[in-house]
């Protein structure tokens, strides 16, 4: 674990010296940002703080897109056409997240996700 | 101009173009008038449906779009089953929303939700996959809040979309994989990399796969990923709940035949033998926690989780034979689901908002035909002979025993066998205990609950049960009209 982390920081550093990152090192940043999304989601009580979260995970997809694309096929637009796309639905996405914790926020007071016990069975 | 339109052959999506448009138009409409002399939204949205159901059988096959879709028959009669769903749920609308002014956006969003089906069962490029995904869920959560003065319908909006919007995260990190494995987003390298005799595909083509199709398995409550399912069909308004119930299968089992290989027709023993732990955990687990609920929209959801199951066995038939009976069997389902769903809906407000099994006691005394349409329903969804559900299971059963999985198809009747004691111990219920005390000062005739209730959720109640019954009795002629 320690192990892998001194790898990841000694070839963030060797890229920062060459400066000509290299594909992994991209991958890392965007797999660090999907990781501290999934936490997030998993561990935060707050409903806006879960869908901050969500929103951290979707731009590290955005991103992996862009990374892929650039390294993978740099002739096309295929990954940065779908970055645009996850951006814009993302809006959506919050538009929507928010009108609903209005609604419940207006009937409970809060908007703690550990509170959401009505439903059982 | 002309040229690009005709080169992008643009008449495949015209039934969605349609549907979008009057989801426009009852949009604009509901701008521009009160809510009291509001003309009904419904009527403008099931025309709408009406035109597009009409215009797919026109419409050309074949790719469009410089190749992000492509319309066949199978997408197109999945697309046509979930249109007729969507009409017979709209009718149902008004009877659940009453004068409430959510009707227009009710209607809107559920058109708007069709158009999504649309986008996923004829997608051929992951953008299309997404964007189609996204403008089927999106309108789904609002929805499974439109109740708004009960907070249990607010909170099952909260958890669909929280777990909604998990899946799509997870779906665009494998579609970035799978971008990083393929160099392109088409959506034919999942069939080409499961060819026999293919170049075995690498470890990270398999990780975006495995990630797209966990989102997909999220959307139809596949038995890992299936919490949510419970929570969100209870909290939901019924007739959203009916919606729910298929709209998201059918566009999820769709988009999924796309990129998993049908039965053994790759090489690889992978993908048959998850499929195979999959379906059999999903009926399993679904049908056993049916049998402890007390709610009957829990109940009903753990019924779809276990149907669910039933369907995927469909992944384990080689060639088109499965994903026939698989059409077969969602269009039953669907039917089901509404009949059951609708009868909720109208006995929901005179009984037990909660909606125990116990609160339908004396339902037959009260409410006769409601009664046997929710029977006819159940013993359908049980797989009793004369009804549907037996003819879409018989299918798919046979067609499975075909293909050399014995155990999976004996599973599967056990399975069903077990869900009689839990369908028809609402039908035992129903008649053979007396009407709670609330119910006394009722009236009581054969006709109570339907001179209360719409014209347009009667007549949509008996559209789905007479499907249910046509579909078992003749499955040829059902078969033809769903344009099998």
């Amino acid at each position: 674990m320690i192990q892998s982390f001194l790898s990841a920081f000694n070839n963030i550093c060797a890229v920062v010296a060459q400066s000509t990152p290299s594909m992994n090192s991209w991958l890392i940043v965007s797999s660090a940002i999907f990781s501290i999304g999934l936490y997030g989601l998993l561990t935060r009580r707050n409903a806006v703080a879960v869908l901050m979260a969500v929103e951290l995970m979707l731009n590290s997809a955005a991103f992996n897109f862009v990374i892929f694309n650039h390294y993978c096929k740099p002739s096309t637009v295929d990954g940065q056409i779908m970055a645009i796309f996850i951006i814009a639905v993302a809006a959506a996405e919050v538009v929507v997240g928010m009108a609903i914790f209005v609604a419940l926020f207006r009937y409970k007071k809060t908007v703690d996700v550990n509170e959401m016990n009505l439903l059982k069975g | 101009m002309s040229s690009w339109l005709q080169a992008s052959n643009w008449l495949v999506m015209l039934p969605e173009m349609i549907i979008a448009f009057f989801a426009l138009i009852i949009l604009l409409v509901a701008a521009f008038t009160k809510d009291s002399e509001a003309p009904y939204p419904e009527s403008l949205a099931i025309t709408g449906l009406a035109l597009a159901f009409i215009s797919s059988y026109y419409i050309p096959e074949g790719v469009g779009y410089y190749g992000q879709v492509a319309v066949d028959s199978v997408s197109r009669t999945a697309f046509s089953i979930a249109i007729l769903g969507g009409m017979l749920v709209l009718g149902v609308v008004p009877s659940q929303f009453g004068t409430d002014t959510m009707r227009s956006e009710t209607s809107a969003l559920v058109l708007f939700s069709l158009c999504g089906v649309g986008f996923m069962v004829t997608a051929q490029h992951l953008i299309m996959l997404f964007l189609g995904i996204e403008l089927l869920s999106l309108p789904l959560y609002i929805m499974a809040g439109m109740r708004t003065r009960d907070p249990r319908s607010r909170e099952a909006a909260l958890k669909y979309f929280i777990v909604g919007a998990f899946a799509s995260a997870l779906m665009l990190f494998g579609m970035a994989i799978y971008l990083g494995a393929n160099g392109d987003l088409l959506m034919n390298h999942f069939a080409l990399s499961f060819q026999k005799n293919a170049v075995p595909p690498t470890l990270i083509f398999f990780a975006g796969w495995i990630l797209i199709s966990t989102a997909m398995l999220f959307k139809l409550g596949a038995v890992p990923f299936h919490m949510w399912v419970l929570d969100v069909y209870q909290g939901s308004p019924s007739s959203i709940t009916a919606f729910m119930t298929f709209a998201p299968k059918i566009a999820a089992f769709f988009a999924l035949a796309k990129m998993w290989p049908l039965g053994s027709e790759s090489g690889l023993s992978t993908p048959i033998s998850m499929m195979y732990l999959l379906s059999f955990l999903t009926m399993t687990a679904g049908n056993m926690m049916a049998l402890m609920q007390r709610n009957i929209k829990r109940m009903l959801a753990y019924s779809s989780i276990a149907h669910g199951g039933y369907m995927l066995m469909a992944f384990l038939i080689s060639g088109t034979e499965g994903i026939h009976a698989l059409l077969f069997y969602l269009a039953v389902y669907a039917l089901m689901n509404i009949g059951a769903f609708t009868v909720i809906t109208l006995v929901a407000p005179s009984r037990d908002p909660e909606l125990s099994i116990i609160s339908l006691s004396g339902l037959a005394k009260t409410h006769t035909y409601l009664a046997v349409a929710l029977a006819i329903c159940l013993f359908s969804l049980t797989g009793l002979p004369p009804f549907g559900g037996f003819m879409a299971k018989f299918f798919l059963i046979k067609a499975v025993l075909a293909s050399g999985n014995v155990y999976i198809a004996l599973a599967a009747i056990f399975n069903s066998l077990l869900s009689a004691y839990y369908y028809l111990r609402v039908v035992l219920v129903m008649t053979t205990r007396e009407p709670l005390a609330a119910d006394s000062d009722e009236l009581i005739s054969p006709s109570a609950g339907f001179t209360s209730i719409g014209l347009s959720s009667r007549i949509a109640l008996a559209v789905a049960i007479i499907g249910v019954v046509i579909s078992g009795i003749s499955p040829d002629f059902f078969a033809r009209i769903i344009s099998l």
